[in-house]
């Protein structure tokens, strides 16, 4: 019996991607919460009981071949494989045959013999210790539950969900698979106790623009479904069973972000100039191809950041070159023409399970460890094979390649002449690409800063990936509480390091580009304008608001504040006076 | 019943990706078919019964056959292994 719950009461977490949500709570019980009791079955029915089991997988068999085909259509034909492996463990044959033996000889119902003889299979898994299976042990747990619950309620999570009221899907944890099965629902948000907000769960939520919290101690015992929630993931709190008043602010809220959304949507065809015609580029950073849609929605002018690694983190294996040029073909075909900035592998070798597990060791210090274009010149194999996929598909339209993590002129000439070879390669196999592709290189390493004299020289492009340059720069990682005060893009040392990036740049004639978090930040962009900076990269849900703030500049003044601000020795003289600035604009 | 050894060669081991490749080409024959390593023997048409034997590279492994076409089945099998699992010979 549900307990008399008539008051309001409230939680709070961390938000993983941030918005407002009002919805039903519909919480999704571990599978040990769903009662599975031993019943004794008469021997007659026992076929009748094994008939109910191929019931149950043929359920979750729907389901995952639904989710296969979204997974396709949201990230490209390449991800369904993740998919593909979850519905050979569903049809094992060998796992039918032993449910079916433990019953005949037990006489016990088909749930509580699916559920011992899976079990058994994870204890043993378990003890593996590689990453690798330990994916794998989520994948078969993951199949036990939905099995379980089709077995229970006769019916699959997805069915339960379709009702007309709008829902925030309330778990312990979550999967990437569960996020995008569940995104074109009817799910407006997302609630957990567990997950991090680096991890894959919580970038997939920002791609996607659903509100997300987790970290919320407690949360599954004090909701029940089909509870009112409101999920606010900006301030991090979510409400059980609000009051009308406290719904009605809500409500009023999202009608407002709905309008803003409108307008943004309305102003989307406008270039991003400002007052007096200084033209700052608007472009979208983007990791998977289904944001190109968002991109077209708010007008940004391309792609300045594609995050290419995703599809090697998600499916356990290093992907072929064929399946990597279906997916950038496809991202080339569907910006129309506009310009793509690709970023090469970008990750901690730490991450990558995609390596093997053979090569995956645990790092004391992995920001400054194995990572990015050192994994690439280290293991050549896996970066001919990128840039072949990406050299392809510069032939459907306006493509760029950008390299991370440089920190001296030898990884870039080493870079250079694989990207070489690599294009005689083609050439000699009569493969179209575009033989001038431009080259550009990610500045987010000291070293390069204070040799990007020499850097500009070799490459056509610079772009200032300016949140892994403050954490290199003032020896800070964000992560970690006890320090993360310290982390501060507006730190003078930062300010600093970029006017030298952005003279280098002039100095060269080549174009200059920013492409951290610190990009959407009003008094960022009054930086980067009084700079002379080429453009900027954001998240697109950040475009729409951006680009009405830099209508609102007039650059000429803005170039006025430089000196003064190049001047300046504390964050906290930065920050007040930039602040300033942007408040004086936003007065007019 | 006929039986064959052979040796992992991916780098990573017999994973998922060729474990489901395993269980797809044994799938095809009518024998029964068994993989063994050291005392452990699975059936080879069951992807769980595979990721138990946490076969890494290098592993020995025995494929066994039972039934109406177990030489073609043996002879699949190990030239599926000996092929790194159709994924080439980097991985």
């Amino acid at each position: 019996m549900m307990p008399a719950r008539e008051n309001i009461s409230e939680l709070s977490g961390i938000s993983a991607s941030p918005g407002i949500a009002i919805g039903e709570a519909y919480v999704r019980r571990q599978d040990h919460e769903i009662n599975i009791v031993r019943k004794l079955i008469p021997v007659e029915k026992i076929e009748n009981e094994i008939n109910k089991l191929k019931k149950a997988q043929d359920l979750v068999s729907e389901e995952l071949e639904m989710l296969r085909k979204k997974v396709a259509a949201y990230l490209g034909a390449a991800y369904g494989d993740i998919i593909m492996a979850q519905l050979t463990v569903l049809r094992d044959a060998e796992i039918l045959r032993e449910v079916r033996a433990y019953m005949e000889e037990h006489h016990v119902n088909a749930a509580f013999a699916y559920r011992l003889v899976v079990n058994q299979y994870l204890d043993i898994l378990e003890e593996q210790s590689s990453e690798y299976f330990k994916e794998r042990v989520a994948d078969i747990r993951d199949i036990k539950r939905r099995v379980l619950r089709a077995l229970v309620s006769k019916q699959s999570m997805l069915n339960s969900l379709r009702t007309e009221k709008p829902i925030i899907f309330v778990a312990k944890e979550l999967n990437p698979t569960d996020i995008m099965m569940l995104v074109s629902e009817n799910v407006r948000g997302f609630v957990t106790e567990f997950g991090g907000r680096t991890s894959h769960v919580a970038i997939m939520a920002r791609t996607l623009n659903v509100p997300m919290l987790i970290g919320v101690d407690g949360l599954t015992e004090r909701i029940v479904t089909g509870e009112e929630l409101i999920l606010d993931a900006e301030k991090g709190m979510v409400w059980i069973r609000p009051d009308t008043k406290l719904l009605q602010q809500y409500r009023h809220e999202l009608r407002l972000l709905q309008e803003q959304d409108r307008h943004f949507r309305e102003i989307s065809s406008q270039k991003a100039i400002t007052g007096d015609g200084y033209r700052l580029h608007l472009s979208a950073n983007i990791s998977l191809p289904i944001e190109v849609k968002d991109m077209h929605k708010y007008g940004a002018e391309g792609i300045g950041l594609y995050r290419t690694e995703y599809l090697y983190m998600m499916k356990h294996q290093l992907p072929e070159e064929e399946e990597l040029f279906a997916e950038y073909r496809h991202v080339m075909k569907s910006v129309s023409g506009l310009p793509v900035i690709m970023r090469t592998l970008d990750f901690g070798g730490d991450k990558l399970s995609a390596l093997g597990s053979n090569d995956i060791r645990c790092e004391s210090n992995p920001f400054m460890g194995y990572r990015a274009i050192r994994i690439c010149l280290d293991k050549p194999e896996i970066f001919y094979t990128q840039l072949r996929a990406i050299l392809r598909s510069s032939a459907y339209g306006k493509l760029s390649i950008m390299l991370p993590m440089i920190t001296h002129i030898e990884q870039l000439d080493a870079s250079l002449d694989h990207l070489r070879q690599v294009k005689e390669a083609l050439l000699s196999e009569r493969i179209p690409f575009d033989p001038d592709v431009p080259v550009g290189m990610m500045v987010e390493t000291p070293s390069a800063v204070m040799n990007i004299g020499a850097f500009a020289e070799k490459v056509d492009f610079l772009s200032i990936g300016t949140n892994d340059l403050t954490q290199y720069v003032l020896a800070v990682d964000r992560g970690n509480e006890r320090v993360s005060a310290i982390y501060d893009p507006y730190d003078p040392a930062l300010i600093r390091m970029i006017r030298m990036v952005v003279d280098a740049a002039k100095a060269r004639k080549i174009p200059v580009y920013v492409c951290g978090e610190m990009a959407a930040e009003q008094r960022a962009i009054l930086l980067f304008l009084a700079m002379e900076i080429d453009g900027i990269s954001i998240a697109t849900r950040y475009i729409g608001a951006v680009r009405e703030f830099i209508l609102k500049c007039e650059q000429k003044k803005l170039k006025q504040i430089l000196d003064p601000l190049m001047a300046m020795n504390t964050r906290k003289d930065i920050t007040r006076f930039l602040d300033l600035q942007v408040k004086k604009i936003l007065e007019q | 019943m006929i039986s064959k050894e052979v040796t992992i060669l991916n780098k990573q081991g017999l994973h998922a990706r060729p474990a489901t490749a395993l269980v797809n080409t044994a799938s095809t024959f009518k024998s029964d078919i068994f993989i063994s390593r050291d005392e452990k023997k699975v059936n080879g048409k069951s992807i769980l019964g595979l990721l138990v034997l946490a076969a890494e590279h290098g592993a020995r492994l025995t494929i066994e056959a039972d039934g109406p076409d177990e030489e073609d089945a043996v002879a699949a099998l190990a030239a599926l292994v000996t092929d790194h699992f159709g994924m080439g010979k980097h991985s």
